[in-house]
């Protein structure tokens, strides 16, 4: 739908002497924790925070709110590739996430269906580590992952890709459940870490 | 003085259940108790029966959290319950018994701009029906309730409150046993452990009652059952726009005196002050579901608690010692649904909510009146429950969005 | 020193002392005793003073059931220190005295007061004169409570908030919960045991005997996987197996698909004259002085039991050296005098039948109660077992089941009437409010003569220990006084907690959810003031004043985040067709590319929401809705429609879009600084809404005019919000661009006479009566959601109106400030404001439709006299609109 294409963060483009790079809503809290971002596919990422290897040892928390996210109605079928997640929410929808720089190929497997481009929606906090599990219980009751449903009293999606933890929230709490899970992280010696960090760290 | 060494009679047993009366109450609670006091006192009826279903106070009367107040928004409802407070003024010399009326002043604090001017307005309308109320400041609040925190390192600062001086908490079971004393002196007969089954209905017209102990006829019966109003009153088959919720609350262990305010905070929805007992009694907002279960919940306790401790952090280590429920009518409005019904000879006292015990002097006077003479008391006009035929709803929810 | 040489299998380490101060003094300890047993084998008996007659209380349970030993531990009051482990460095001071702790002043009233204060004595006192009822208040509220609350106290300690699920919790860790664990888990399930003593053990802790077969049981449930968790207070069983656990400073929030219930017993005292005095004390008490904390209780004792825990206790305490004068069976005999002498409140001789034996010790044993109070709370029924006096529960919820002693298999049959001889008047039934048979018999006889009446009467089971020492005695004290069988009574109704708890640890985190824009530290950047708009964070102003601020817009160019606002899409073939329904104005004629503005209301015709329906193109609506109510519409939206399963979708895009208001006469030279898109009149005309590309990020421009001015509300994803507001300052900045807040966008909306919902209207407000009956499109061919409320309210006359209004003598009323007519309310004032730019305070108000006249004159009440306005319709700045449309 060309109608919605302002919806993408991703559409933004080179124009008039403005070079647009899109921001987390989280940009501000990664700062102040010293973070180094770097320009990556039209998004400004956190990459490195100072301390990381030790806040890894317990928990790893970072920012991948950059990712491409579509939500895509119906659910079915599911997409089956690489560094795409989907989560289904019910049958009739489901998100999908992946790397910015895939999104123009997911966005054509997807083909015709209801598909829209809710990349600037949400906030993703990961989280890896001896302890990330002892985080997430401190933050919500689901278990059962991928879940949905109430995390630290606003409604989001715990998902489980890889060794690591994902939380989905929208963005304009995530500032808030940031603050919540870096107490939660801080509490057991572990802290905020870079995207890098945590794909080395965390992942399978 | 002599009184208290010598044992009263002040609850009596009544004989048997006769087979009429001239009036019928239904629910021993604080209004049923109240009305049949004020039939007597200021009609000389007492030929009167209330029929309760357990024990007296044991619904609504029994489980609230004792404010008594009349800073409401609607003219109509502050009318209303400042009659009210004047009554429970006099209510312990009256009775000869003591209510225990504590009145030290009433705090609606506001967080916001917007609750600010419902604060505002609720002041204008009192101030207009000579009602003691004002908004003050954040430091006016400090220096009246020193012990409160109004500091900015919370997530909601206070911004100011509207102060009720004639605010104040009064001993529950008391205002009950206090009618029920008076009311047993002048004849009138309390059964208790007695349900109503039915009604007996014919040609539009109720006739009596049906019992576990057999069937009452009567010239009038009023339904004064609270969380079970909408029930009773379809056994009689009268349609009421009432759902009910559940409403939580809890005690502590006792300390030594505190807090003499009330305080509520219209933005965390709860509401803090403390028992003569020394225990601190906290209440929220009703469920937000029907329900007639009597199962408190876990989270009613986490919410209330975490903001009780951002008015009170001193509160931290005091332990919660009970925590229970008690059943709410709630009528679309929130105000109360008095007087006639379309069955002639049925009478229904319902749509409290969460603020009927504060009413029951005032209710039990105007209903007394309307029943004694058959005519809608003026005070108690704007609560017919005809009102949701004529859109002519006295809306105490409106901006506030809460019930209070 | 009651300290005995080391004994195999004691709790302390005495290799670890522990050092403590006690009403300033030192007190040594060791790791492994608690407060109550440290104090003890120093010599202290009096722990605490009874709420009403103040008399010396000691150690009568040491489990923590009693209100006995309660003191204040770190400015934390009624702690209850039988229970509560040492830790160094710990200031314990006693509580509710006038005086000291062993020379309470207030101990008169014990002596004197007795007579003169029978249950409900203050009902029947001070009730005149009404003038002095103050002073006597504060005599009974300084009397009430037990400790003193530290006023400067707030939390220290870091409280954790943790989720758990378990196939099976069982809460009670001794013999019979231990042994269901390991039941459980040999049939392959995952268990978690939470007991409440230091280790898991329950009786068997205190037993020399059992201390083995604990040790083993623990050995074989750690063999079988099983999680035990000690100490841990399981507070209540809730619906759908839910239980949180108190685990020190942790809150362990359990659920269970099966919980079984091992709690075990409560043992009870026996009532008879003197039952109080210290040195009286249960079997339970006994034991644990001796087994856990090696300490001898005493000299001489006398056991009097109704069961073998007595008799248990008897043998422990003779391994430590204690006479044993004398055993009473009650099985076997039943005396029918006992009564126990003090001196200064402590025991020193027991009397049987007028025998007198010397003492300084009793144990004294009821039948122990099946410890329901979990189960009676989660709804079971307890049900009294004549045959062997006990209650027992029954009717259990769904997946919980009861094992052991707590399900009433407690051994042999007890003596169901172990209640004693009611002469002489301290005999108590319930010592946390000093209350005797007498002041039950009394009640009664005052006509409070149901169970439930004659405990809220004398108060009994309302103390600290919330009937677990009393309520027994109490319902047997009333059977005995009326004549009836215990089994007719009935018991009052059980509530969580199981066990007083804090408020701090169920309190959890105090943080609350904020919402925050994209644009959110920008404001803070910019020095913004910050406010709460429902959940939101919003900028309220971003200097000292909101006047100058507004002015800008007049005559520059502002900028106002407002990303906060409800954004849906709607798409489909219906699209159209389903807006028509549910608003009360047309949509499916908007042309593609054009937006106009809406109202929602309700069934009942009550306005609910506004804001504005863009139409993107033929099957694709774009609704804004106010920033409070966006949930709340999405959710009305899915509701009605699956009432009427119209082909449309929606989605909420609220958050994945930002949105920022340019507004004043420079907005468009703004805008084509940054955009090479066509923004001139012809190209963007008033109610357009175009697809733009803004500093390089596509956005939907929205020619609307909330704030009266030539403007472009720019709605674009999120991330690229920062961006774009960055690029609009910088750019604008020779213009005189500015941030505006809320404040001055209320001003600014004022004087175009633009209504906010909810604070213009409230819950009862409708179209008519809003001054907006030009929505009211009662010719569409489907019921709009509404219609016909709405249209009960044209046919049955309007009675109010919301107009507009100025103040000709500049008084200034407040919001919510009564229009007066014959001196009573009659509407109010629902905004009102100072103008800057009219040089006049405005505002909005109800008043009585008869007063609706432009040029009307109605009186608000301003600081407690009336205070004329003059009613004006229309707008009050640039009335044509020209400005907006230029």
């Amino acid at each position: 739908m060309s109608a919605l294409a302002f919806l993408s963060p991703g559409a933004a483009h080179d124009a008039k002497g403005f070079h647009p790079v899109a921001r987390s809503p989280l940009d501000r809290r990664l700062r102040d924790a010293g973070a180094s971002f770097e320009e990556r596919d039209g998004w400004l990422v956190p990459v490195s925070v100072p301390g990381e290897a030790a806040h890894l040892a317990t928990v790893g928390v970072t920012d991948l709110s950059h990712l491409s996210v579509f939500e895509v109605r119906p659910a079915e079928p599911t997409l089956e590739l690489d560094g795409v997640i989907t989560h289904r929410l019910s049958a009739r929808r489901a998100l999908v996430f992946c790397p910015p720089a895939r999104a123009a190929a997911v966005r054509e497997a997807l083909g015709d269906r209801f598909v829209l481009d809710l990349s600037g929606a949400f906030a993703i906090i990961a989280f890896a580590g001896p302890e990330a599990e002892t985080v997430l219980r401190r933050i919500t009751h689901l278990h059962h992952l991928p879940a949905s449903g109430e995390i630290a009293h606003i409604n989001g999606h715990v998902l489980a890709p890889g060794g690591t933890t994902w939380v989905v929230c929208p963005q304009e709490s995530g500032h808030y459940l940031w603050e919540v899970i870096l107490d939660r992280a801080s509490a057991l010696g572990g802290g905020p870490v870079g995207v890098d960090a945590l794909a080395r760290g965390g992942s399978a | 003085m002599k009184d208290i060494f010598r044992k009263q009679k002040i609850l009596k047993a009544p004989g048997r259940l006769k087979r009429h009366y001239d009036v019928v109450i239904v629910g021993g609670g604080s209004h049923g108790l109240a009305t049949a006091y004020y039939l007597a006192k200021h009609h000389g009826i007492t030929d009167v029966a209330i029929l309760e279903q357990s024990y007296i106070g044991s619904g609504g009367a029994g489980r609230n959290t004792t404010i008594i107040r009349s800073n409401y928004r609607t003219p109509e409802g502050a009318a209303f319950y400042k009659e009210s407070v004047a009554l429970y003024e006099r209510l312990s010399a009256e009775l000869d018994f003591n209510l225990m009326f504590s009145q030290h002043g009433h705090f609606t604090l506001a967080h916001s701009d917007r609750s600010l001017v419902v604060q505002n307005e609720r002041a204008e309308v009192n101030k207009l029906l000579g009602i003691n109320s004002r908004v003050i400041d954040r430091d006016e609040v400090k220096r009246l309730c020193p012990q409160i925190h109004v500091g900015d390192d919370v997530t909601w600062p206070i911004q100011g409150a509207l102060y009720h001086p004639p605010g104040g908490i009064i001993r529950h079971d008391a205002v009950v046993w206090g009618f029920a004393k008076q009311v047993c002196r002048s004849g009138i007969e309390i059964h208790q452990g007695i349900e109503v089954t039915g009604f007996d209905v014919r040609d539009g017209r109720c006739h009596g009652v049906r019992t576990t102990q057999g069937n009452v006829s009567a010239g009038v019966v009023l339904s004064a059952t609270a969380g079970w109003s909408s029930p009773v009153a379809k056994l009689a088959g009268v349609e009421l726009p009432i759902t009910t919720s559940i409403l939580q609350a809890f005690v502590t262990e006792p300390v030594k005196p505190f807090l003499d305010k009330i305080i509520v905070s219209a933005q965390m929805h709860i509401y803090v002050s403390q028992t003569d007992r020394g225990e601190f009694l906290i209440g929220a907002e009703v469920e937000p579901y029907p329900t007639y279960s009597n199962k408190g919940t876990f989270p009613f306790i986490e919410y209330s608690t975490r903001h009780v401790l951002e008015l009170f952090p001193q509160l931290h280590s005091t332990r919660i010692l009970r925590h229970w429920t008690g059943l709410c009518d709630m009528s679309p409005d929130y105000s109360p649904i008095m007087g006639l019904t379309e069955l002639d000879g049925f009478l229904v006292d319902c749509g409290w909510g969460t603020y009927g015990f504060k009413a029951a002097p005032i209710t039990g006077v105007t209903l007394a009146e309307l029943i004694a003479t058959g005519k809608t008391p003026a005070l108690i006009e704007p609560f017919k429950l005809e009102r949701f035929y004529t859109d002519t709803l006295v809306s105490e929810l409106a901006a506030a969005a809460v019930s209070h | 020193m009651s300290r005995l040489e080391a004994r195999d299998g004691e709790r302390i380490d005495r290799s670890q002392p522990v050092s403590f101060t006690f009403q300033g003094a030192a007190v040594e300890a060791f790791e492994g005793d608690t407060i109550g047993s440290a104090l003890y084998a120093a010599g202290r008996r009096t722990f605490s003073r009874s709420f009403k007659y103040h008399r010396p209380r000691g150690l009568q349970c040491c489990i923590g059931h009693c209100a006995n030993c309660q003191m204040n531990v770190n400015g934390t009051p009624n702690v209850r220190v039988c229970a509560t482990p040492v830790s160094s460095g710990d200031i314990v001071k006693g509580q509710n005295f006038v005086g000291s702790l062993d020379f309470d002043l207030m101990q008169a009233t014990d002596k004197f007061a007795g007579p003169f204060t029978p249950p409900g004595f203050y009902y029947k006192t001070f009730i005149r004169p009404r003038k002095l009822w103050p002073l006597y208040e504060k005599f009974l509220r300084n009397a009430a409570g037990l400790g003193v609350l530290d006023r400067k106290g707030k939390r220290e300690a870091r409280v954790d908030v943790e989720n758990r699920h378990v196939e099976v919790l069982v809460i009670g860790g001794g013999r019979s919960g231990l042994e269901a664990a390991i039941t459980h888990a040999a049939e392959g399930r995952q268990v978690t045991v939470v007991d409440e003593g230091p280790e898991a053990g329950g009786a068997l802790l205190s037993d020399p005997a059992g201390k083995g077969v604990a040790a083993d049981l623990r050995a074989r449930a750690q063999a079988a996987g099983v999680e035990v968790i000690a100490p841990a207070i399981a507070i209540g069983i809730f619906e759908y197996g839910f239980v949180p656990v108190a685990v020190g400073n942790l809150l362990l929030k359990f659920r269970a698909e099966r919980i079984v219930v091992a709690a075990g017993v409560i043992e009870q005292p026996l009532v008879f004259p003197g039952n109080d005095l210290i040195g009286v004390m249960l079997p339970e008490a006994a034991k644990r002085l001796v087994e856990w904390w090696s300490i001898k209780p005493g000299e001489r004792a006398v056991v009097i039991t109704a069961d073998d825990r007595g008799l248990e206790a008897a043998a422990s305490l003779r391994t430590a050296g204690v006479l044993v004068a004398l055993v009473i069976d009650l099985r076997v005999e039943q005396p029918p005098n006992i009564e126990a002498r003090g001196r200064r409140g402590r025991l020193h001789a027991v009397s049987v039948n007028g025998e007198t034996v010397k003492a300084d010790l009793l144990v004294m044993s009821g039948s122990p109660q099946p410890n329901a109070k979990l189960l009676a709370q989660a709804g079971a029924r307890v049900v009294y077992d004549a045959s062997r006096g006990i209650f027992v529960p029954e009717s259990l919820p769904e997946n919980v089941e009861v094992v052991g002693s707590a399900a009433g298999d407690v051994g042999a049959p007890a003596v169901p009437a172990a209640v004693l001889g009611h002469q002489g008047d301290k005999c108590f039934v319930c010592f946390c409010e000093d209350q005797t048979p007498k002041d039950l018999a009394y009640a009664i006889a005052e006509g409070f003569d149901s169970i439930e009446l004659s405990k809220r009467y004398t108060t009994v089971t309302m103390g600290p220990c919330q009937g677990r020492l009393c309520s027994t005695n109490a319902i047997r004290s009333y059977a005995k006084t009326k004549g009836v069988d215990e089994n007719t009574i009935g018991t009052t109704t059980a509530r969580p907690p199981y066990t007083p708890v804090p408020m701090g640890l169920v309190a959890g985190y105090p943080q609350e959810p904020a919402r925050r824009t994209s644009l959110h530290h920008r404001h803070r950047d910019l020095g913004a003031r910050i406010m709460w708009t429902g959940a939101w964070r919003r900028p309220h102003s971003y200097g000292a004043d909101a006047g100058v601020e507004a002015q800008n817009v007049h005559e520059k160019v502002g900028l106002i985040d407002v990303s906060t606002l409800g954004k849906i899409l709607v798409t489909g073939p219906d699209a159209g067709a389903f807006l028509d329904r549910v608003y009360p104005n047309r949509f499916s004629d908007l042309k593609v590319g054009r937006v106009r503005y809406g109202v929602i209301t309700g069934d009942a015709g009550r306005i609910i929401d506004d804001g504005t329906v863009g139409r993107l193109d033929d099957e694709t609506f774009y609704v804004t809705t106010s920033s409070t109510g966006a949930d709340g519409i999405y959710q009305w939206f899915g509701w009605w429609n699956a009432v009427w399963f119209m082909d449309v979708q929606f989605a909420n895009l609220t958050g994945a879009l930002a949105a920022i208001n340019v507004a004043g006469p420079a907005s468009r030279e703004l805008m084509t600084r940054l955009s090479d898109d066509d923004f001139s009149n012809e190209a963007i005309a008033y109610l357009d809404a175009r697809a733009v590309t803004v500093a390089g990020v596509p956005a939907l421009a929205l020619r609307i005019g909330f704030v009266g001015e030539l403007g472009y509300e720019l709605h674009l994803a999120s991330p690229q919000a920062v961006h774009v507001w960055d690029a609009l300052l910088k750019h604008g900045a020779d213009l005189g661009v500015a941030p505006f807040g809320l404040e001055p966008q209320r001003i600014l909306r004022l004087e175009k006479g633009h209504v906010i919902i909810g604070q213009d209207t409230d819950s009862e407000s409708n179209l008519h009566e809003a001054a907006m009956p030009w929505l009211v499109k009662n010719d569409k061919e489907f019921e709009w959601v509404g219609k016909w409320a709405t249209q009960q309210v044209a046919d049955r006359g309007l009675r109010n109106m919301l107009v507009g209004f100025e103040s000709p003598s500049g008084a200034m009323p407040v919001e919510g400030g009564q229009v007066v007519v014959a001196g009573r309310s009659a509407g109010r004032i629902t905004s009102v404001r100072h103008s800057r730019e009219l040089d006049k305070v405005i505002g909005l108000a109800v008043v009585p439709v008869a007063l609706a006249v432009d040029g009307g004159r109605f009186d608000v009440q301003v600081d407690g006299r009336a205070v004329g306005m003059i009613v004006r319709l229309g707008h009050f700045y640039d009335p044509e609109g020209a400005r907006l449309r230029s």
